[in-house]
């Protein structure tokens, strides 16, 4: 199951101070549907956070609580998730390149010629 | 833990299968020393089979024409991506030797705030000692010099400047400041290890660093999965490393978070598992 | 904890193993000056193309061997000192700076460079079979060659001092 949320870090949301819907396995509603939360009463007030505070409180509440749950289904992906899988594919794309011109100049050749000599700076004699 | 332990002696072997060469005052040319192996093993220990990253990394900084070390640094990014700090908790020679010294006994410096921003120092030391100094020696002189693996590196000193200078007369009768500089660098070094622990990874390897910049996109290594994260900080809290949260660019995936998680958040990212519920923190 | 010893043990011997294996090992380097046939090896003049060899080189007058590589921050650091004797004993002694980088390209680089100004020769060769002749376990290394007998042998940099009592030496 992805869980995914949009990120709403900066943005003042005083409309989610109602808080969320209790969570269950066989939801698939979208996280905007989740505006009201009787587990959230009893915390402070929810002004000024994001989706992914809310949901952390969620959380915590849940645990308190001993009862299980787990996150529904959403559409967007978090910014910072997003990001990670992207860096991700262009870091294998650049190890890819990297090694290959490193090969094609015969640079591992180089690295034998200065790996099978006594570095001497390395000992301590310079 | 056992599991562990077999893994980091079993690397340190393969690193360095060339024991009887230890009392030769010589070192290996093999055709194994074109590849460099993930961890910190000097390349002129004499039981080396390969060549040592961070030291083949500075070479290409070296001398009088400095390249591009293309190479190097793509078997580097691949080793990272692959491992990240599982190359540090489970097959770095120089990390288990760190391990091994902490189980002597003596009072040891529990993890604090302070060691926590003295882990920022390694990425520190890798910019100006494998970066900035070279360079400098290069614009300065007309000579690039591998300042790390020269002023610093312990591991070099133990591994190679101990069983050369040993065995070798010749290479002793060349010894001088350097040479007292750098073992009394590494005394300073096997002394703290006892107390600390990892004081070296912590504070001071650049390819900890590297590799820890690469932690959460490496495939394997432990994941915190953030459904199931209270944020409870238990993980850290038992952490020996400077981590805040298991899984960071501080953890080495030595697993000894994994059954204080309340919520049994923390495992051992596989490959197989592309279920993003289990994502790198 | 029987099945970790015995993992162990496992690990251990088949680490050693290679051990035992014969392996390509650079002969330990020797601590003595005692004289020792000089083994010959062609060289090729990296500023004018020209063939040589070692042999032709200490035929007439003792012959200072320096072998060196771009990258080795000790070899290229003393080559000002070498610079200096040379023109001091350059009518006395023959000079031969020896590349081993390989490829060549970079010694190449180096003499456009920082070499242009050095009037040393400077050769290069089958860095291979140079590398295994004379025992280049670490660079850089200094021979003074006369009559096909190696006289004397230094490893590491020198300064112009060091470099004149080494030629002293064998004059």
């Amino acid at each position: 199951m992805t869980s995914r949320i949009k990120s709403y870090r900066k943005q003042s949301i005083p409309h989610y101070v109602q808080g969320i819907t209790s969570f269950s396995k066989e939801s698939t509603t979208n996280i905007k549907s989740y505006l009201t939360a009787p587990i959230l009463q009893n915390t402070q007030p929810l002004n000024n956070c994001s989706v992914k505070d809310i949901m952390l409180l969620c959380r915590k509440e849940f645990f308190k609580k001993g009862e299980d749950f787990e996150f529904s289904e959403v559409r967007a992906g978090s910014k910072y998730a997003n990001q990670v899988i992207d860096m991700k594919k262009y870091l294998w794309l650049a190890a890819a390149a990297l090694l290959s011109a490193g090969i094609y100049f015969n640079e591992p050749r180089l690295v034998f010629g200065k790996a099978a000599r006594i570095c001497l700076e390395c000992i301590g004699i310079g | 833990m056992a599991k562990r332990t077999i893994a980091q002696f079993f690397s340190t072997l393969l690193y360095n299968p060339y024991l009887s060469n230890l009392t030769g005052g010589r070192i290996s040319r093999e055709w194994t020393k074109n590849i460099c192996v993930p961890g910190l093993n000097c390349y002129s220990c004499p039981a080396a089979a390969a060549a040592c990253p961070l030291g083949s990394l500075q070479s290409f900084f070296s001398g009088a024409v400095p390249k591009f070390p293309a190479y190097v640094l793509g078997t580097m990014l691949l080793f990272g991506l692959l491992l990240g700090r599982v190359i540090c908790g489970w097959a770095c020679p120089f990390g288990f030797l760190q391990e091994l010294l902490h189980k002597l006994p003596g009072p040891k410096l529990k993890k604090s705030k302070l060691t926590q921003k003295l882990s920022r120092l390694k990425y520190l030391w890798a910019v100006v000692f494998v970066l900035i100094l070279p360079f400098a020696f290069f614009f300065m002189t007309g000579i690039g010099v591998p300042a790390f693996c020269k002023f610093i590196c312990p591991a070099g000193t133990l591994e190679g400047a101990v069983p050369l200078l040993s065995f070798n007369p010749m290479l002793r009768s060349a010894a001088g400041w350097l040479t007292v500089w750098k073992f009394s660098l590494l005394a300073v070094f096997l002394i703290l290890m006892i107390f600390i622990y990892r004081p070296f990874c912590r504070w001071f390897c650049p390819l900890g660093a590297f590799y820890g910049l690469l932690n959460k996109y490496a495939l394997l290594g432990i994941t915190v999965n953030t459904s199931s994260c209270i944020h409870c900080g238990k993980c850290a809290a038992v952490c020996k490393m400077d981590t805040k949260i298991a899984g960071d660019h501080e953890c080495i995936s030595c697993g000894s978070c994994i059954s204080s998680c309340p919520t049994q958040a923390i495992q051992f990212h596989r490959l197989s598992n592309k279920n993003n519920e289990s994502s790198k923190t | 904890m029987k099945k970790t010893l015995m993992a162990l043990a496992a690990t251990g011997l088949l680490a050693f193993a290679p051990a035992f294996a014969p392996t390509d090992l650079a002969p330990q380097i020797s601590c003595t000056a005692e004289a020792a046939a000089a083994p010959d090896q062609a060289l090729i003049n990296l500023r004018d193309g020209s063939s040589t060899s070692i042999a032709e080189l200490s035929q007439s007058k003792p012959l200072f061997l320096n072998f060196w590589a771009s990258w080795c921050p000790p070899c290229v650091g003393e080559m000002p000192s070498i610079n200096e004797v040379y023109q001091i004993y350059g009518d006395r002694v023959n000079f031969a700076a020896v590349s081993v980088d390989y490829p060549t390209d970079d010694a190449y680089a180096y003499l456009r460079g920082q070499g242009a100004s050095f009037s040393i020769p400077f050769y290069t060769g089958d860095v291979n079979a140079i590398s295994s002749a004379y025992k280049l376990d670490a660079i850089p290394q200094s021979y003074i060659i006369s009559g096909g007998q190696i006289v004397a042998h230094h490893v590491g940099g020198m300064t112009t001092g060091e470099l004149k009592a080494f030629i002293e030496s064998a004059l």
